[in-house]
């Protein structure tokens, strides 16, 4: 619906100011954007005074956001990436079937040195484990990450890096090709009481597949074995926080979320 | 708190690190840590311009994850050449926070001459403007801001800040439409020349 009046170059200039400041009603910004998008003259004078009011941006006080606000920012934009609302995901998506055969044969070990190189420099980084005398639970992530590489080493897997809000959370899941999943993540808050965490498969628009629960104790490792419906490239694992046990739903808040990808296609 | 989450050996500031370009050069390509690096930047600048402009905590959330998200589809869409990516990032912000505050507000108290719709547009990409110059501070602007005649200052703020469309204004202010528009204009023609940014050359407006 777009039955706005015409505007001239001087209605325009002297719709200007309340134009850049975001004062004028939908249908008269819509006047004016179409009457720029057709106008020959450049209409200097709105960005200049369009300068003067993002000034105004500056005068704001920060503030701090719920923490809550970034899982959920960042599970919907792992959505767009799998779902194809992301422009890139179209493009990800078609060097894929590309390359996949040639790919399987060729990369699936690279891949794997490559992803092994990640884990390393995880376990590595932010953590100083064996100085804080930690060697259990190092050991607990190390054999949930070798179960999950060997899974990922068979043909037909897809994995996906987890990871959270803050950087607090981190690992990895793998999807075999029967939909067998490894978990191994760490950094994750202890469960209190009937707590679990929910792994989560989406794919494209479909409602979120539970695929197994888990508590985590005080060292914050889940070393974990679930159930996806198969394994399919592009499809979101999360992971959330929930109430109690055997949710048809998430209910809690997402702590670590990724996309999973065919290991040979990069 | 689990005791494998010790305190981070470092913790990413502003002067390290990747610029705000190279961030936004991520979000076109998918990368979602650079969606995560971008929002730690920025968050608390969005969430502020949110709340400020919605005096609603939960919808200033909604219009900070909406602004994001918008950035993260729309990256490729930033134009260096027509402001910075902050700029850019927190006009989206201001947008969509007077577009939340307008949807929340019943539709009767639009303006009767309208054509009656009761939804508003799609949201679209803001229409973005560069700055007066690079690194202007908090404390420049509400010095400049402090210098502008207390009608004119009322005037911009509600124009800004308040998500009124301009017959709301005028209607607040009890002034004809003709006033708002000519104070709004002259006080952002005065924040400009205070700011620096050199005599306008072209925003002089109709006769």
């Amino acid at each position: 619906m777009t039955d706005h009046p015409n505007l001239t170059c001087d209605e325009v200039r002297d719709l200007a100011p309340l134009f850049v400041t975001g004062a004028l009603d939908a249908g008269e910004m819509h006047a004016v954007r179409d009457h720029l998008a057709g106008c020959a003259d450049a209409h200097a004078e709105l960005a200049e005074l369009g300068e003067a009011a993002t000034a105004l941006l500056e005068t704001t006080e920060p503030a701090e956001p719920p923490a809550t606000l970034k899982p959920r920012l960042m599970a919907a934009a792992a959505a767009d990436l799998a779902e194809g609302r992301h422009p890139a995901s179209a493009a990800a998506a078609n060097i894929v079937s590309l390359d996949k055969a040639r790919a399987r044969r060729g990369s699936r070990l690279g891949w794997l040195l490559a992803a092994a190189a990640v884990i390393a420099a995880v376990a590595l980084g932010g953590w100083n484990i064996a100085l804080r005398g930690q060697l259990d639970t190092a050991q607990a992530y190390r054999t949930g990450v070798d179960q999950a590489l060997a899974l990922a080493a068979q043909p037909g897997s897809v994995t996906a890096f987890l990871t959270a809000e803050d950087g607090s959370v981190s690992g990895f899941s793998v999807v075999g090709q029967d939909g067998t999943t490894k978990l191994a993540v760490r950094g994750l808050a202890p469960t209190t009481g009937a707590q679990v965490y929910t792994a989560w498969s989406i794919e494209g628009d479909n409602a979120p597949v539970a695929i197994g629960d888990f508590t985590v104790g005080p060292d914050g490792v889940a070393v974990a074995t679930a159930q996806a419906p198969d394994a399919t490239p592009g499809a979101v694992i999360a992971l959330t926080l929930e109430p109690n046990a055997g949710n048809q739903a998430p209910m809690g808040p997402v702590v670590a979320s990724g996309v999973t990808r065919d290991p040979a296609a990069g | 708190m689990s005791d494998a989450r010790l305190e981070p050996a470092t913790v990413p500031e502003l002067p390290t690190g990747p610029t705000d370009e190279q961030l936004l050069a991520g979000l076109a390509a998918g990368r979602l840590e650079a969606l995560d690096a971008l929002y730690e930047r920025y968050k608390t600048m969005a969430y502020g311009i949110a709340r400020r402009i919605t005096a609603d905590d939960a919808l200033a959330e909604d219009v900070v994850q909406e602004a994001f998200l918008g950035a993260w589809r729309g990256a490729d869409r930033y134009v260096p050449g027509r402001g910075s990516v902050k700029t850019w990032l927190l006009s989206i912000v201001h947008h969509r926070a007077i577009d939340a505050v307008r949807r929340r507000r019943p539709t009767t108290e639009l303006p009767a001459e309208e054509d009656g719709k009761a939804t508003p547009a799609p949201l679209t990409m803001p229409d973005v403007w560069g700055e007066v110059s690079a690194g202007i501070d908090r404390e420049q602007v509400n010095a400049a801001v402090s210098t502008l005649p207390d009608a004119q200052r009322e005037a911009l703020e509600l124009a800004y800040w308040a998500g009124l469309s301009q017959t709301e204004i005028a209607d607040r202010l009890g002034v004809p439409l003709g006033t708002v528009k000519s104070r709004v204009r002259l006080a952002l023609v005065a924040l400009r020349r205070e700011l620096g940014a050199g005599p306008l050359e072209h925003a002089e407006g109709p006769p």
